[in-house]
């Protein structure tokens, strides 16, 4: 397939078919006019293509953007109890095991025995928890699917044709 | 594998079931560091015996998922919200497939056929469940009164076992 430049270059070449020959030294000077022509189309042309794609990014990132405002307090709600969620859970592991260790200890109670329910109280504790994480986790996928669905249902009016309808 | 379904699940409700789970975790370590007697007099009397020891185990673990259905009533019951019950539902059904799925893994729990029969039943009343719609019906009267029908059973176990 032909570069744009060189269909620009055809064109241009087309245009001033029949000149040959009308002025002394034409084929140069044609050459250079050819070769003029074609650099300031294609300037003019790149320019517009760009400020056509730079256009549409715009729309993308401003669309992204209302999205994303527009769900903040959905972002904000998944991202507070996930972290409370990792909280209790450092929490756990970091205090509320030390302080059942503790209490197991003080009351006498069997070493064999104690380490038993301590391992017992950590699996039902994780399995709740993960569970718990699980429910939040797809609520936080529920949302990005409607986010991802609202962004692909505005994708279709950001397109080059549109932008250029609207600058016109 | 059982999916929970979150196509209506709004935050209210989600926050709902969130914090009746977390209730029950901190209802079960409360257990232990307040010396809770009856669960500190079994872990003396049942420290040389590993097979009574493990269905002391098994009770707590049946006992503490039927704490989450007084724990919901307690915080939600008065709520009559269908969809947070229905959430609540799926996620306790969860905690009772894994309980089930590793019993039928190891071999050396004991007690485990009435361990696994106890599971099924509750297993079996809420499969039923709709919605808190039916609250009023049998089927929520027989969870809500489990807890003192397991109870009484595992005591059985402990005195059958202990005898033999």
């Amino acid at each position: 397939m032909k570069d744009f430049q060189s269909s620009i270059v055809d064109a241009v070449k087309n245009a001033l078919k029949g000149t040959e020959g009308v002025i002394d030294g034409i084929d140069g000077i044609q050459a250079n006019l050819v070769e003029q022509i074609s650099n300031e189309l294609n300037e003019q042309v790149t320019l517009n293509n760009l400020k056509s794609k730079l256009a549409v990014l715009f729309e993308y990132e401003k669309n992204y953007l209302e999205l994303v405002k527009e769900y903040k307090e959905e972002i904000k709600f998944a991202s507070t109890i996930q972290e409370d969620l990792r909280k209790e859970r450092a929490k756990f592991f970091s205090d509320t095991l030390q302080e059942v260790s503790n209490t197991l200890s003080e009351a006498q109670i069997d070493n064999e025995v104690a380490s038993r329910w301590l391992k017992e109280l950590v699996g039902s504790y994780t399995k709740s928890l993960d569970l718990s994480s699980g429910l939040i986790e797809e609520h936080t996928l529920d949302m990005i699917g409607k986010i991802r669905s609202e962004a692909k249902s505005n994708k279709a009016s950001v397109d080059v044709s549109n932008i250029t309808k609207k600058g016109e | 594998m059982y999916q929970i379904s979150l196509k209506k699940v709004n935050k209210e409700n989600l926050l709902d079931v969130l914090e009746v789970f977390q209730e029950g975790r901190s209802s079960l370590v409360l257990r232990f560091t307040s010396e809770e007697p009856e669960l500190f007099g079994n872990l003396f009397e049942y420290e040389e015996n590993t097979n009574l020891m493990a269905l002391v185990m098994e009770k707590e673990y049946i006992l503490w998922i039927n704490e989450h259905f007084q724990i919901f009533d307690k915080f939600c019951g008065r709520k009559e919200n269908s969809e947070t019950f229905t959430l609540f539902k799926e996620l306790v059904f969860k905690l009772i497939e894994n309980k089930i799925i590793e019993y039928n893994a190891n071999n050396d729990i004991s007690s485990k056929d009435l361990c696994i029969s106890l599971l099924q039943d509750k297993r079996e009343v809420l499969q039923d469940f709709i919605g808190v719609a039916s609250k009023n019906e049998r089927n929520y009267k027989k969870l809500l009164y489990s807890y003192q029908k397991d109870k009484v059973l595992f005591d059985r176990e402990f005195k059958r076992l202990s005898r033999s």
